[in-house]
Formats: structure tokens, C-alpha cells, sequence
């Protein structure tokens, strides 16, 4: 399918309400270095940092850019990655523990979850433990149902003689779990992660295909969970200082959850130095002054993503004439996910917007500006302003000059209420 | 949405945010069924094992066989059918009158779809992934007549689905169920690329029968 039927999918987006500006430089780094030294002239002309904003279709290809330019400028981005540290295991082990030892009553299914996790127990000994999906699957059908507290399920275990012990194992490691104190939960749960390491970890190992795709996403997840526990040890200590959680395993695992869910937030960075760097995905309904895109070349943004579905049954389906029209048309298939994004990104400027843009890949070959460009007029930055910029005596653009210029003729209103905003 | 709103000083009170997993996960628990899923290495383990077993037999290069394509398959499949028996009778159609050979390839994409997603069911007595479990809130749902929905929401005047660019099809039936059975409005939200598209479309995709039903015997 052509871009053009792709793009007839949707209504053509329509023009911002405020001064766009288009910056183009040759490479990405180039580009990254552009914005940045934007951002410092913005800064110099008195805008606070946290009116400004950029925001990229994909991070990936920009952070790296992004940050050694804003160091060159002397500024501290924040990069709002997605945290997709929740859909690991190492992470869901650690939550399964403390939701585990946080239960008055478990059912058998939340009693073993741990186990499905991989759990197995902390020791010096790294003798196999190897408990896999389906053993685990099977004690829990032959348990009684209902609902006991761990000491009963102690018990219960201790009833029934031909139970495996490394389950009468793993029940006596749960009833004498410490009670949560800040250093009691720290300590529990650096083991679980530890003993992951040494054990669980080597289980994706060897059931990885030869590329180990796997085992480094778990061997990444491992290493920021370890991260997380350390900083959740530190929270929870505050929030029972504070008297604001209770001392309870549920609480750790929902507070867990809060610390790698949350991302850095304008509003808790509204008095720091840093720049925010967003991807697009988070841009919506935000109302920034200057909004900065980045990576408007085509096939960045929009990106197309690989199918394995045939384009022309692709087409049919979008297309839903007749028999297809009962079937869900797939956005993946579209640039209509970009085309939503890149329009909250025009709609979060609320003082001026500037694109920017690479023309040619770091191997030199030509990069072609994105199409949803044509949807804008913006004011094309010269090459000479664009120098003038980098300079050692940096000057804005005009068309970003004039940005500012509007909205401090704007000023009174327009202070009160950035003010009521931060605060 | 929640930061936006505290952001705006609008008040989130009266308003609960959830997305359309943990409705379902509170469907099912509330109905006490299982809301247990494979998750995304589980599945991809297990569809190793499946493809090793030759459970499933699969025909390069038509269809590539390393288990990340053979879960985007399925992944691709269902959210256009959900396996619901009318729109996979639907999609085959259309896969046949494609000109040749891409009629003979699509068809066996569809069907490498359902056997992958058989296959796993008959391994695992939890839902193959968040969407079946979406969907086994769907047809509980339907069955209960909404029963299970006024139990697990008593309060609940309106549900609205924000912030969407597509609309996956367990979505769509859980929102069909749920206007079938109760008397909650529900309101779809649609953003500016894509809205008026996505709203041509949402009409025809509410006319099947038994929303959240699948092919499958079990």
C-alpha cells in the first residue's frame, strides 16, 4: 500500500495556532546540538526550563545525542523512557513475594505465584532448584481451595507427606520472613533478586533462542530491579517516617509499583534545572510553552512498523468494505498512531513550536523530511541563523525571537498562570 | 490522564481509571473465575515448545517459523478477529480473494494464527494472554447477563475509553457485552489523527454476534 492510502485513512491535521519554526541541520548530531543550544538561548533570554520541552516519535535514536549536547550546554535532561520494567520477571517475582507475605489468607494460586516466578531459595549453595511451570502447576491443583494464612498452609504442607519438600521449603521461608521493617524488606528482597540471578536468569538461558534476545532483557530487568529495591528500602523508611503508608508487605508491593510506574513529573521538577525530553506518546493533552520536535525526516517519524500480515490483506481490512467491516482495522498497520502523536505535539505548544530535522544518515546517505511537515508553514530557520546559534555569542533565529517577543507582550497573564501551574 | 487532570486542578474524585485488563481482571475475579495470563516470555517459551513438538505444522517461507514471528502472527491475527467464529470466516473470505499467491499465503497466515493460539490453550489452564482474558470477562459478561458487571461496579454510571488511536477488537467486545447487558452508557473517545476514521468504523464492529466468543471448543 502507498503512503498516500495510508494517509487518506485520516483527516489532514491542521495547522498550529501558534509560530512554527522549521530547523534543519545535515546529521542527527548536528540536530541534537541545534536544539540544545535552543534551549540555552531560550534560557538566557529568562524563559524558566521547565516551560520548555522536547519531545521525539521514538527516544531510542535521540538520547544518546540528546544528552552529550545538553551537557555541552551545561543542562540536565530528563528522559522520560518508558519504563517497561513491570512486564519482567525478575520484577513481577519481587511483587508476587511481597504481595505472598502481605496476604492475611491465600488462595494456593497466590500462595505459589512466587514459584511460577522462578523464586528459589537464598543460599550460598548454587545446587540446581529448578522448579518448572508445570510441577508448580501441579501442586496446585492437588491443594485444598480456599484461602489460609501461611502458617496453615505451613501445616497443611507438614499434613501431607508426599508433597515435595522444596514446597514445605518455600512455605518455612515465608512464615519466617522478618516483619517489613525499611531494612528487614531491603534485605528479603536483595536475596529474591540475587538468588534470581544465580538461578532464574540461567532458566532463560537455556531456553533462549541462540541470539539470547531473552536472556538480556531479563539480565537488563535484573539489574534495574536491584536498582528499584534499593530506592524502595530509602521511600519506604520516608513514607513510614512520614506516617503516610503502613508497615505492611501490601504496601511495599503497591509502592513498588507507584516508584516504577511513576515518571519524573513537570510538576516534581518544576524548580530544578532539568530539560524534559518526552517522547511523543506522553504528549498528550500537555500545554508547554515551547514545544521542540525532533526527528521530523521520514520513516522516523512516521515510523513504519513491520507487519507479517500481506499488504493487501492489510488494505482490505482497513478498508472494511463488505465482510471486512466486522474486522478491527489495526492502527500498527497506519502512520495513524504518529499522525495522533505529532498532532498533541503541535497542540501542546502554547507559546511557539519548533521542528527539527536531519538530511542525511551518519553514513551519509539522504534522509527525506517527514510528510506531516506538509500539514504546517513553518518558518524555515537560515542556515546563517542557524550558525549564529552555535555560536560562541549564541542569538536565537528570529522566527524563535519572535516566539518569545509575542508572549512577553503577553507577559501579565501569561506569568500568572505558568505560576499557578508550578505550583 | 490522572497527571493531566491534578495538573489542570480538575478534581479526579467520582472518577476510577483503569484499563481494559484490570476491567476484565475485576470481572473475573468477581465472577471468582481465574484472571491469571501467560505473559509475553511464557508465551514465547511456549510457543517454542509447541513449534518444537510440531504441534502446530508450519510451511516456510510463506510463514517464517522463530517463535517472536509466530507470536506476531498471532498477535496481528487477533486483533483483528479476536478468533470470534464470524470474523475469522470473515477474514478467510477476504484472504481468498486476494489474486494468487498471496490468497494461498494470507489464508495460512490465519490459520498458523489459530492453531498457535489452540495450541497454547491446550498447554496452559491460564488464559494464553491479557486479551483472553479480556475476553473471558467478555463472555461472562454476556452470560451473566450483566450481572457480573453490577457486582464488580456497582457504582459505575458511565464508562468512557479515552485516548485511543486504534481500537483492538477485545476492547470493542468487552464495551458490545457490556452495552448488550447493562444499561450503562458508554461513551468512546477518539483523538484528532485518527478519530474520524476509527468512528466510520466502530458501528459495523459492534454487529457480530456473542461478542468475546472464540473458535475454540474450550
Amino acid at each position: 500500500m502507498t503512503r498516500a492510502d495510508h494517509l487518506a485513512l485520516a483527516e489532514p491535521i491542521e495547522d498550529a495556532d501558534v509560530p512554527v519554526a522549521e530547523m534543519v541541520t545535515t546529521t542527527r548530531r548536528a540536530e541534537a546540538r541545534a536544539v540544545m543550544a535552543t534551549v540555552a538561548a531560550l534560557r538566557g533570554q529568562g524563559v524558566p526550563v521547565r516551560d520548555i520541552a522536547i519531545v521525539a516519535r521514538d527516544l531510542d535514536g535521540y538520547e544518546a545525542p540528546l544528552y552529550r549536547a545538553a551537557i555541552q550546554y551545561g543542562l540536565t535532561p530528563v528522559f522520560w523512557t518508558q519504563l517497561r520494567v513491570t512486564r519482567t520477571r525478575p520484577y513481577a517475582l519481587v511483587e508476587a513475594v511481597c504481595e505472598t507475605l502481605g496476604g492475611d489468607e491465600l488462595t494456593a494460586e497466590t500462595l505459589c505465584r512466587p514459584l511460577e516466578h522462578r523464586w528459589s531459595p537464598p543460599s550460598k549453595t548454587t545446587k540446581p532448584w529448578s522448579l518448572d511451570p508445570k510441577e508448580v502447576g501441579g501442586v496446585i491443583e492437588a491443594l485444598p481451595d480456599g484461602s489460609r494464612t501461611l502458617t496453615e498452609w505451613r501445616d497443611e504442607f507438614a499434613a501431607v507427606p508426599t508433597i515435595d519438600e522444596r514446597f514445605e521449603r518455600y512455605v518455612e521461608w515465608l512464615d519466617d520472613c522478618p516483619e517489613p521493617t525499611p531494612g528487614a524488606v531491603t534485605d528479603v528482597l536483595d536475596a529474591v533478586v540475587d538468588t534470581y540471578e544465580q538461578r532464574g536468569l540461567p532458566v532463560t538461558k537455556a531456553n533462549d533462542s541462540p541470539a539470547l534476545a531473552e536472556t538480556e532483557q531479563d539480565a537488563r530487568a535484573v539489574v534495574r530491579v536491584k536498582t528499584l529495591v534499593r530506592h524502595l528500602g530509602h521511600k519506604y523508611a520516608d513514607r513510614l517516617e512520614e506516617g503516610t503508608i503502613e508497615r505492611s508487605w501490601s504496601a511495599v508491593a503497591e509502592l513498588a509499583r507507584l516508584m516504577v510506574t511513576q515518571r519524573p513529573g513537570r510538576r516534581e521538577h518544576s524548580n530544578a534545572r532539568a530539560v524534559d525530553v518526552l517522547e511523543a506518546n506522553d504528549v498528550w493533552l500537555l500545554d508547554i510553552p515551547y514545544v521542540i520536535g525532533v526527528g521530523l525526516v521520514d520513516g522516523e517519524w512516521p515510523q513504519q512498523t513491520e507487519s507479517v500480515v500481506p499488504p493487501e490483506l492489510q488494505e482490505a481490512i482497513l478498508r472494511g468494505e463488505g465482510q471486512a467491516g466486522t474486522l478491527a482495522p489495526r492502527a500498527a498497520w497506519t502512520d495513524g498512531r504518529d499522525r495522533d502523536q505529532f498532532d498533541d505535539t503541535v497542540r501542546a505548544a502554547g507559546a511557539g513550536l519548533i521542528l527539527t530535522r536531519h538530511t542525511e544518515t551518519s553514513a551519509g546517505e539522504e534522509r527525506r523530511p517527514s510528510p506531516l511537515l506538509d500539514y504546517l508553514s513553518p518558518e524555515v530557520v537560515s542556515d546563517d541563523e542557524r550558525r549564529r546559534l552555535l555560536s560562541d555569542d549564541p542569538q536565537l533565529p528570529t522566527a524563535v525571537q519572535a516566539m518569545y517577543d509575542t508572549v512577553e507582550g503577553r507577559e501579565d497573564e501569561g506569568r500568572h498562570d505558568s505560576e499557578e501551574a508550578s505550583r | 490522564m490522572q497527571r493531566r487532570l491534578r495538573e489542570a486542578q480538575t478534581p479526579k474524585q467520582g472518577v476510577e481509571f483503569a484499563d481494559p485488563a484490570a476491567v476484565g481482571e475485576r470481572l473475573l475475579t468477581t465472577a471468582t473465575l481465574s484472571a491469571n495470563a501467560l505473559d509475553r516470555i511464557d508465551r514465547l517459551s511456549m510457543i517454542r515448545a509447541v513449534l518444537a513438538d510440531e504441534d502446530v505444522s508450519i510451511t516456510p517461507p510463506a510463514v517464517p517459523s522463530d517463535p517472536r514471528t509466530v507470536e506476531q502472527i498471532r498477535t496481528e491475527i487477533e486483533s483483528v478477529t479476536g478468533f470470534h467464529p464470524t470474523r475469522l470466516d470473515a477474514v478467510q473470505d477476504v484472504a481468498e480473494g486476494l489474486v494468487a499467491p498471496i490468497d494461498a499465503d494470507a489464508t495460512e497466515l490465519v490459520d498458523v494464527a489459530v492453531d498457535i493460539e489452540r495450541a497454547l490453550r491446550q498447554r496452559t489452564p491460564k488464559a494464553v494472554s491479557e486479551v483472553e482474558s479480556v475476553r473471558r470477562a467478555t463472555r461472562e459478561l454476556f452470560r451473566s447477563d450483566g450481572e457480573v458487571w453490577d457486582a464488580a461496579y456497582p457504582a459505575v454510571e458511565r464508562v468512557s475509553l479515552a485516548g485511543i488511536s486504534s481500537i483492538p477488537i477485545a476492547d470493542i467486545d468487552l464495551l458490545h457485552a457490556l452495552l448488550d447487558s447493562t444499561s450503562v452508557p458508554v461513551d468512546i473517545y477518539c483523538r484528532r489523527g485518527t478519530g474520524s476514521f476509527l468512528s466510520r468504523r466502530v458501528a459495523e464492529l459492534l454487529d457480530v454476534a456473542q461478542p468475546g466468543s472464540v473458535v475454540f471448543e474450550s
